[in-house]
């Protein structure tokens, strides 16, 4: 399954797409015109602290790996637990 | 993170577990360095704009294989009983769905939306996919994806932590421009004025700021790192921009006393002036604002005219910076000196901090008169000459 990715925005999109609205097939700008007003409880939106809860959804995030710059979601490891560390050298 | 790293290699190893990094941090190579030091070997992902949100650090989630979250902050000695041992039936008994392939976001089409709509949402989300996949190349335009979205909201307190990020890795840049520092200085103080408890964004200014606001030193393990990376027969990773003096500071709780009576070395202004600028000279003040008997950090950076094809000489006397103190204020150091150099010449910018302490009873803009001494010389004639620079420092303090 190919995801229709926008970095950040990503998580707006993977709530559209379990909502099975299908948006995965439109046209990229208009799924990112929707996503500017959709600001669903489980996705973190700009201007809302991160908020993970147990037993619900991670939201779904696209950033650059540090060794190489390369993209990496945290779908892409669906069908493995994983651990996520936020963290700072400081 | 140590402790997690040892505890979950075997797991790592028996493909029981997949261990995802991510890093408040404003430089990546920073991030990898410490991951070398600690031989990290789980994918760590730069978030140097803080799109996760990220309130505080370290936070530690385990995530099942649906992507639903089961644990936040869980114990490292019951995680794998409690969470990797341990099957999670789905509310709709659905299996996994498979995992998707990661893609960078399109640019192009994040660029047209964003011009053709002009929210302030699609102006920040360009910047943020120019910051994250653009390179250094991306910066000036994400600067201007940025302004839009401040000029469309100009409450957004991301746009203008991100707005901060970019100013200062333009400032770290060969593409640097007057100022640079400074604005990212006053975007951040906006950010961090507009929503008062985002400890990342608060963070970035403390990294640059004075020792008594500092949680800790930044960045003082760097040192140690490459010690220690080169004992073990490896070669440290390569900074792109080596730490400040502010961020490798250890926090203090009063402004240390001086070395005793220090005296100014043209305190009647008779040296000549720098009336050509040979020498460019830039302040910073961290913070940009400060209440009455705060302090705050100055960061000078003197460096010899490109367009004037100047350089210093380093076989007289040495670069010297002199602040004048209004009454009731004390500086930390008054008098700050350039290490001798082992060449004669040399072109290099020389960054100089100091930390000055308001009077209590201080209040509006007030000037603070100083001075920079200096040899330089031109490349064209060879003429050297002994110069001064006076160089106003503002600090601002509100009641």
């Amino acid at each position: 399954m190919k995801k229709n990715n926008s970095g950040l925005p990503a998580r707006d999109e993977k709530t559209i797409m379990d909502s099975n609205m299908k948006w995965a097939n439109r046209d990229l700008s208009v799924l990112m015109l929707t996503c500017g007003y959709l600001c669903l409880p489980m996705v973190p939106c700009r201007g809302e602290s991160y908020s993970p809860r147990a037993g619900r959804p991670h939201p779904d995030f696209t950033l650059p790996n540090i060794a190489d710059r390369k993209p990496v979601s945290l779908s892409q490891f669906r069908g493995r637990k994983v651990l996520l560390i936020h963290l700072a050298s400081w | 993170m140590p402790a997690w790293n040892t505890k979950t290699k075997e797991w790592i190893r028996q493909g029981k577990l997949v261990v995802v990094g991510i890093a408040q941090e404003q430089h990546a190579d920073r991030c990898r360095l410490f991951a070398q030091w600690h031989q990290l070997d789980w994918p760590i992902l730069h978030d140097p704009i803080n799109v996760m949100q990220v309130t505080g650090v370290p936070i530690e989630v385990a995530i099942d294989e649906r992507g639903i979250v089961r644990s936040l902050q869980p114990n490292r000695d019951t995680f794998e009983q409690e969470f990797l041992n341990r099957v999670f039936a789905p509310d709709d008994a659905s299996p996994p769905e498979s995992s998707l392939e990661a893609v960078q976001p399109d640019v192009a089409a994040l660029r047209r939306l964003a011009e053709q709509g002009g929210s302030y949402k699609a102006w920040r989300d360009l910047g943020d996919a120019l910051v994250l996949w653009a390179g250094p190349g991306g910066v000036d335009e994400a600067i201007h994806a940025y302004a839009q979205a401040i000029q469309a909201k100009p409450d957004d307190g991301d746009a203008h932590f991100c707005l901060g990020v970019c100013y200062r890795t333009r400032c770290e840049s060969e593409h640097q421009r007057p100022g640079d520092f400074q604005t990212a200085v006053d975007h951040w103080m906006t950010a961090r004025s507009l929503q008062p408890n985002q400890y990342i964004w608060r963070r970035r200014i403390e990294q640059y700021g004075p020792r008594l606001t500092k949680p800790y030193p930044f960045y003082d393990w760097v040192q140690t790192a490459d010690r220690e990376i080169r004992a073990r027969g490896d070669q440290p990773v390569g900074l792109s921009v080596l730490p400040t003096d502010s961020e490798m500071a250890s926090p203090a709780r009063e402004l240390e006393a001086g070395p005793g009576e220090v005296k100014p070395p043209d305190p009647e202004g008779r040296i000549v002036r720098d009336t050509q600028g040979l020498v460019l000279a830039e302040v910073t003040v961290v913070p940009a604002r400060v209440k009455p008997g705060g302090v705050v950090r100055i960061h000078l950076t003197l460096r010899p005219n490109d367009a004037r094809q100047t350089h210093w000489n380093n076989e007289a006397e040495p670069l010297r910076v002199w602040v004048d103190l209004p009454s009731g204020w004390r500086a930390q150091p008054q008098l700050l000196v350039w290490p001798p150099s082992d060449r004669p010449r040399s072109s290099e910018p020389r960054h100089l901090e100091l930390e000055v302490c308001t009077s209590p009873d201080a209040s509006g803009t007030s000037r603070l008169g100083a001075y920079a001494l200096y040899y330089v010389c031109e490349d064209a004639d060879g003429t050297c000459r002994f110069l001064r620079q006076d160089i106003p420092i503002t600090v601002a303090v509100d009641k």
